[in-house]
């Protein structure tokens, strides 16, 4: 019998996946901002885009 | 009874959500886009960063303008804080959030006759945010390159640039001249 402390096997595997999911998203923030990225995203978000306008 | 009552309470939260995220009074005022530092962060929800009130970037249009520029085919700190997001806050964003749910909800409440399909049509129906998704934010403006070796955004942007002049008065640097536009005889120019 479960006791109701211990938690099923589902839930220890959806508690895994979030954990996955957390850290792959730090990765994925971290490299990005080593890469450079959030400084092409301010770029892009603070001038009016030529691109989305149709002629960049 | 209820459930009208969270509804009404839903909404309040929405139009609390889309002030707060378009929150940039003085770019209605004087016509030009907010430039602060938040824009280096993405908001949750899908808000057009070319709305003089933005004050954070648009994820999917992040990607994809990320994806058809030339530093980066794909974007990991977009995507990462994407994942973030849907960790966290899942899909109360989408109903709870995003402006373009509370207008959907808005335009549903006009009494007329509602469209309905079968479960089965709406179980393959579900399958086209994926693709449009695939598509139109990372494939195409990551593969379709002009000679510059840039790409267009797909997902969000008016078909073809219909020579309005609006940019050229937009742009907080003038970099836009009538030349780049019409072209020197003042005729349309395939740019």
């Amino acid at each position: 019998m479960i006791k109701p402390t211990e938690r099923s096997e589902s839930e220890r595997r959806l508690w895994a996946v979030r954990g996955i999911i957390l850290i792959l998203s730090a990765a994925g923030i971290g490299y990005g901002i080593m890469r450079g990225e959030q400084a092409e995203v301010l770029k892009k978000a603070v001038a009016v885009c030529l691109q989305c306008i149709g002629i960049g | 009874m209820k459930k009208v009552k969270r509804s009404a309470k839903r909404n309040w939260i929405q139009l609390a959500s889309a002030v707060f995220f378009n929150g940039y009074a003085l770019g209605y005022q004087w016509g030009h886009i907010f430039t602060g530092k938040s824009k280096m962060f993405c908001v949750p929800i899908l808000n057009c960063y070319s709305c003089p009130g933005a004050l954070g970037a648009c994820p999917i249009g992040s990607l994809q303008s990320l994806a058809g520029g030339r530093k980066f085919r794909l974007s990991f700190y977009v995507l990462g804080m994407l994942m973030l997001f849907g960790l966290f806050l899942g899909r109360a964003v989408c109903g709870f959030l995003c402006p373009f749910g509370w207008l959907q909800d808005l335009l549903y409440r006009i009494p007329c006759r509602k469209i309905t399909i079968s479960a089965k049509l709406d179980r393959w129906l579900r399958y086209i945010k994926y693709v449009v998704l695939a598509l139109f934010v990372f494939l195409l403006p990551a593969l379709l390159r002009n000679q510059y070796g840039m790409g267009t955004t797909w997902f969000c942007k008016s078909p073809e640039c219909i020579r309005c002049g609006d940019c050229m008065e937009a742009c907080p640097k003038s970099c836009i001249s009538r030349e780049q536009l019409l072209g020197k005889s003042g005729e349309k120019k395939d740019i």
